[in-house]
């Protein structure tokens, strides 16, 4: 059950529910409901598993963890990012030939999510959670409140880049092609298409 | 002081929820909707349950109201941390444990299935009123929260090592889902708990 293709309508229902923002903007699903990754593991090209800096997740060995109650902080993931070529670049989140970027999200407790920049630059990837992954044009488009029972992501704080040279060294540019891919290949065999704006089914 | 809206629903049955997430949690939180709830922090630095100190102290029946927000004894009350309302006085109906458990349960991954973050998770007030539950039933709570684990894929991982104090994960396992899932399953099975 680890992937589900789910109603496009449910999913935009329920994206829509939790990010209102996404009503306004042409967004997309861009992978099927999966618990086997989460955000921090796609902002790293995975779909294998899940990476948070505490027990139960992965995470390289000698790196600070942080586990409940304590809360992972910034620094966490710019370390963990740092070991696959990712360096601070504040919050200029402009899209720049011949560099990846990644966004760090935070409320008042600590890192809430993280997302990636499309590789030609066409939006952010989102992995919600266990829900599926999006395509949205902006980072403001799933910020919400900062308050820590709000259930919501908070803003974005930090974004790291690496060189394009870096991405495809490290073998992430291929296995992010290949994740979509197979979801490209699921939608032609099945007509499971979802566009905000366009619907495509 | 982070604000949160608790709903009368939420304050009757998370029972010792309530005090989970702030008591164990220890977060300041101060909650006031429509002047129905009021949650202060400041008397609520006990561990769970045992010491929390509730007080219903805007009913003159504020005593009867007491054991349907789930605090079984009196003598724990020291400060006034909770006000509530006549709306919120109302008898519950009986549930088992597993009823209860199944609610919060369904709740807690309808509100988190975004969520990448364990600690945001295990803040939502329906995992720590699972927490809560535990006080009551344990090995109840442990048996219902591996099926859980196994028939809904739902993250208990930190709630049954919590509740257990093991962890059955190989170091190599970690990440993994259906090798943690079978490695919660098999440990549930070993000790006999389902």
């Amino acid at each position: 059950m680890a992937r589900l293709y789910r109603n496009p309508k449910q999913v935009q229902d329920e994206f829509i529910g939790v990010f209102p923002k996404l009503a306004n903007v042409d967004w997309c699903i861009k992978s099927p409901w999966d618990d086997d990754y989460q955000c921090v593991a796609w902002a790293e090209c995975r779909t294998d598993r899940k990476s948070w800096p505490g027990a139960g997740y992965v995470w390289p060995e000698g790196l600070p963890q942080a586990n409940p109650p304590q809360t992972a902080r910034e620094d966490h993931f710019v370390q963990r990012f740092g070991l696959l070529g990712y360096k601070p670049c504040g919050l200029d989140r402009s899209f720049e030939i011949g560099y990846q970027k990644v966004a760090i999200y935070a409320n008042d407790l600590g890192v809430t999510h993280m997302a990636r920049q499309h590789f030609l630059g066409r939006g952010w990837l989102s992995k919600a959670g266990s829900m599926e992954d999006i395509l949205h044009p902006n980072l403001e488009d799933i910020e919400g409140d900062t308050s820590i029972f709000a259930n919501q992501y908070g803003k974005v704080t930090l974004i790291l880049k690496r060189t394009w040279w870096k991405a495809f060294t490290s073998l992430s540019l291929f296995r992010c092609l290949l994740a979509a891919f197979k979801f490209r290949l699921h939608q032609c065999v099945h007509g499971y298409a979802f566009r905000q704006g366009k619907r495509l089914q | 002081m982070a604000v949160q809206n608790l709903t009368p629903e939420q304050v009757f049955q998370v029972d010792s929820g309530v005090l989970a997430i702030l008591s164990g949690v220890s977060v300041p939180m101060e909650t006031v909707e429509n002047g129905t709830v009021a949650v202060r922090s400041s008397a609520l630095s006990s561990p769970i349950g045992a010491e929390a100190a509730f007080i219903c102290e805007s009913l003159p029946e504020s005593i009867q109201a007491i054991p349907l927000l789930g605090i079984r004894d009196r003598s724990a009350l020291r400060s006034p941390s909770v006000l509530v309302s006549p709306t919120l006085v109302s008898p519950l109906p009986e549930r088992t444990l597993e009823q209860r458990f199944r609610e919060q349960a369904d709740k807690w991954a309808r509100e988190t299935k975004h969520l990448s973050s364990p600690t945001q998770m295990m803040m939502h007030p329906s995992y720590q009123a699972i927490l809560g539950m535990a006080l009551e039933n344990k090995r109840e709570i442990l048996r219902l929260l591996i099926l859980d684990l196994q028939q809904h894929r739902n993250e208990w991982f930190w709630a049954l090592s919590y509740l257990t104090q093991e962890n059955p994960i190989k170091a190599t396992d970690a990440g993994k889902m259906d090798r943690m899932i079978a490695a919660w399953v098999n440990w549930g099975r070993e000790n006999h708990i389902i």
